[in-house]
């Protein structure tokens, strides 16, 4: 989870529709869990424990996103690094069914770091810079690993991490004494099983691994499935199991080391461009584009440099790519040296060798084929457009930054804050997109207002909505005179009530009454009265 | 004896506009009202130039107008971009006006260089058809670098800005003043109706200072234009007191 200044304020949880059981917590602050909300439960009653708790839609695709964009930088402690594998069932113990863990594969390299526990000092303190908080374990199979992490250390780290929000202090560092930990004595949830399997192995009285590992094997197949053998043999170290690499082909990575480092700015450029020279023409040769590239500028004594870069559209094209990987490199070089010690000629010669850099790698980590899929006989005027475009975007976005290039996606939402996303546009793929999270409602009857009839809802919305100070009421309740913009407005005309109402079952409600008005200044303008507060704001202008 | 009265004006568009009137065949993108195009120099507004919309207050209908300009100037496939720093640009509203938005970008840059810089470089792509953005204050050099970023890119600009820059130098093709107007109160079909007051400050090879008075349907969006004698009777007071000193020392003069 990450930290973040604003959501320092209020309980908060991400909340997402289970096509079963409604609406649930998928994961709560740990100002909400101080509360007594935990993952899964329904959002009913997370609200009625916490009456001021505030919901967010919880986005699958944006988390997906976050993590790849970790393991991407996760680089820099390991050569292979891949996401954890989900089955086809989410496993007991996990509200989401989603890839929350990054594994490392750390054979024969710890002793550069200083040895394993340095090793996972050093990945933790780079969460926590981050902005997360990460449990991390060293195990000699991945099954350990994340059986240590999640049952023998997160638990050990709970209550330090509910107390992460008043005192930050230090990353939380596993517990790492150097003796192995007996995973036999975690709990069977510790082996990734599905929720069925566990609940048949607590019916027979089976609550540990330990306990597990007396039955006989031949009988465990047979009632429970290989798989429950698989996993117990995965953490016991008993079978190998692979990472599988986030990277797609490891064709499509490309290095240079350097015999004598450097930080002469001309020279990395130049390993650069030679870099995606290469790498496009191996893209080429397979009919690929690039739709993510990360570069990775290895330091001297310094934490490795990882720059990552999104494309709109799947490209080979090493004119276009490598603008901007010099753009995004310039950047963050300058972004990351300006926090700490800016390596200068007047800089100490200690200063400016540990930003030496003694390694380049440029990867793409997602392709796409190269060729658009042909829709209409003859080439037509809009598909030129979309390459023109694409290179817009992408230079847009290597400057902005991805999340500020997006594109609207608009769901049919009572509260109108909701009912538009914005989705960025580069680093996707492009056949990939997810579903549409829009509820398939009734058509509405052409008598009723819509909220897609033309001015029914304002061209710019303030968020949040600002207070309005009222200074006369008609005998109805309607506002009559008040204060916008420092000056006193009256209002002229008005169109409403247009009644806004969330259900129960989506949290803490807000019932609304919305009306448009125009006021003696011209302007026309979007307020609301709050039912629940018994208070007036403005909402948006038209 | 009108066959040269007609000459003599199309010479005198040629030169105020630098000899691009008739000159080429292409297409001017439409305001969104028929009546007013054909009111405009180039029955439109010419792809490749900027057009001004400056509000007195905000929400006087400026955005609205800007935004059914840029959606006529999207054809074959081009794009939008919105520049908005302040993410208060609500999409809902703008497909409710029948912007297709699969093809509109909102840029959100976090710095004014960043936002300069993106609508520099959205002026200047081909396939950008409109890039609507609030600006406030630019400087000279700054607008004239727009200015020929849309020439190259054949895109139109579309900014809205404060009426306090009414003075401050421009390099629009047409700069209008949104006065608001008000309705009449309860008035059978003029309730869905929001009417808006333009005034044209600058407009290359058009009359500078007319009025015009263009009513929307809120049932349907539909803009049009309303008699000429129903503009000065409505203006309210606000409108009439924002007008520049200049014009109405004018007015006085003349009687």
């Amino acid at each position: 989870m990450k930290l973040g200044e604003e959501l320092a304020k209020q309980p908060f949880v991400l909340q997402a529709r289970d096509p079963r059981r409604g609406l649930r917590v998928m994961a709560a602050d740990s100002l909400a869990r101080q509360l007594g909300i935990v993952p899964s439960m329904s959002i009913s009653e997370a609200c009625a424990l916490v009456p001021s708790l505030r919901l967010l839609d919880y986005d699958p695709q944006e988390d997906l996103e976050s993590i790849v964009e970790l393991a991407e930088e996760a680089w820099q402690f390991s050569p292979l690094v891949g996401l954890e594998s989900l089955d086809e069932q989410p496993w007991a113990g996990r509200s989401l069914h989603q890839p929350q863990a990054i594994f490392l594969d750390a054979t024969g390299l710890t002793h550069f770091f200083g040895g394993q526990a340095q090793w996972l000092t050093l990945v933790t303190r780079w969460l926590f810079e981050k902005g997360y908080v990460g449990i991390a374990a060293i195990a000699e199979s991945i099954g350990a690993a994340w059986a240590i992490a999640n049952y023998a250390y997160r638990r050990q780290a709970a209550p330090r991490l509910l107390a992460m929000r008043t005192s930050p202090g230090q990353a939380i560092a596993p517990v790492f004494d150097g003796q192995a930990i007996d995973v036999t004595r975690l709990p069977i949830e510790a082996l990734r099983l599905d929720i069925k399997t566990v609940q048949s192995l607590h019916q027979l009285g089976i609550r540990s691994i330990e306990a597990l590992l007396r039955l006989p094997r031949a009988g465990l197949a047979n009632r429970l499935g290989e798989r429950l053998l698989n996993r117990l043999d995965a953490v016991c170290a008993r079978q190998s199991e692979p990472i599988r690499c986030l990277q797609e082909n490891v064709d499509y990575s490309v290095e240079q080391a350097l015999e004598v480092p450097t930080n002469h700015r001309e020279t990395i450029e130049e390993i650069v461009r030679r870099l995606t020279i290469q790498l496009c023409k191996r893209l080429q040769s397979d009919g690929h584009g690039a739709l993510r590239l990360v570069c990775c500028l290895r330091m001297e004594q310094a934490p490795a440099l990882v720059v990552p870069l999104g494309l709109y559209r799947a490209t080979s094209d090493h004119e276009h790519l490598l603008p901007l990987i010099l753009a995004a490199v310039s950047q963050k070089t300058s972004a990351t040296f300006s926090k700490s010690q800016k390596p200068t000629f007047n800089s100490s010669r200690r200063t400016r060798h540990r930003f030496n850099v003694t390694a380049v790698t440029l990867s793409a980590t997602l392709t796409g084929p190269l060729v658009w899929k042909q829709t209409e006989l003859f080439e037509c005027q809009a598909n030129r457009h979309r390459e023109t475009l694409a290179h817009l975007v992408d230079s847009l976005s290597g400057r902005l930054g991805r999340r500020q290039v997006v594109a609207p996606q608009i769901y049919r939402h009572p509260q109108p804050e909701l009912a538009c996303q914005w989705r960025a546009l580069t680093g996707q793929r492009t056949d990939g997109r997810p579903q549409s999270t829009q509820r398939k409602l009734p058509r509405l009857s052409s008598v009723e207002p819509s909220p897609d009839d033309p001015l029914r809802r304002p061209l710019q919305l303030w968020h949040p909505p600002q207070p309005l100070a009222i200074q006369s009421l008609t005998p109805d309740g309607l506002p009559t005179r008040f204060l916008f913009q420092g000056t006193q407005t009256h209002i002229v005309r008005s169109w409403g009530p247009e009644r806004v109402e969330s259900g129960w079952w989506q949290g803490a409600n807000h019932r609304r009454d919305y009306y448009r008005i125009e006021t003696d200044r011209g302007a026309w303008l979007w307020i609301y009265r709050d039912l629940k507060q018994h208070a007036w704001f403005l909402h948006g202008v038209f | 004896m009108l066959g040269l009265v007609d000459q003599l004006a199309h010479q005198i568009r040629a030169l105020e506009t630098s000899g691009r009137v008739g000159s080429d065949q292409r297409v001017s993108i439409s305001s969104g009202c028929q009546e007013l195009d054909a009111c405009l120099p180039e029955r439109g507004y010419r792809p490749g130039t900027i057009v001004e919309w400056l509000e007195p207050t905000v929400g006087c209908g400026g955005y609205y107008l800007a935004l059914a300009a840029a959606r006529q100037a999207m054809t074959d496939g081009k794009y939008l971009i919105v520049v908005d720093p302040a993410k208060t640009f609500y999409p809902p509203a703008a497909r409710s006006m029948g912007i297709p938005i699969e093809r509109m970008i909102v840029l959100h840059p976090e710095h004014t260089s960043d936002a300069m810089w993106s609508i520099d470089q959205a002026l200047r792509c081909s396939a950008v058809g409109a890039v609507v953005a609030s600006l406030e204050q630019i400087s000279e050099l700054q607008a004239r670098r727009f200015q020929l970023a849309a020439e190259q890119g054949q895109a139109l600009g579309c900014w809205l800005r404060p009426g306090k820059v009414q003075r401050a130098p421009s390099w629009a093709e047409v700069q209008w003043w949104v006065e608001p107007l008000h309705g009449e109160l309860g008035s059978g079909a003029n309730k869905n109706i929001r009417r808006i007051g333009l005034r044209s400050l600058r407009m290359r090879g058009g009359v500078v200072g007319r009025r015009w008075a263009l009513a929307i349907d809120t049932q349907n969006g539909h803009l049009a234009m309303e008699t000429p004698h129903a503009i000065t009777s409505s203006l309210c007071l606000a409108a009439q007191l924002a007008k520049p000193k200049s014009e109405r020392e004018t007015r006085r003069r003349t009687g």
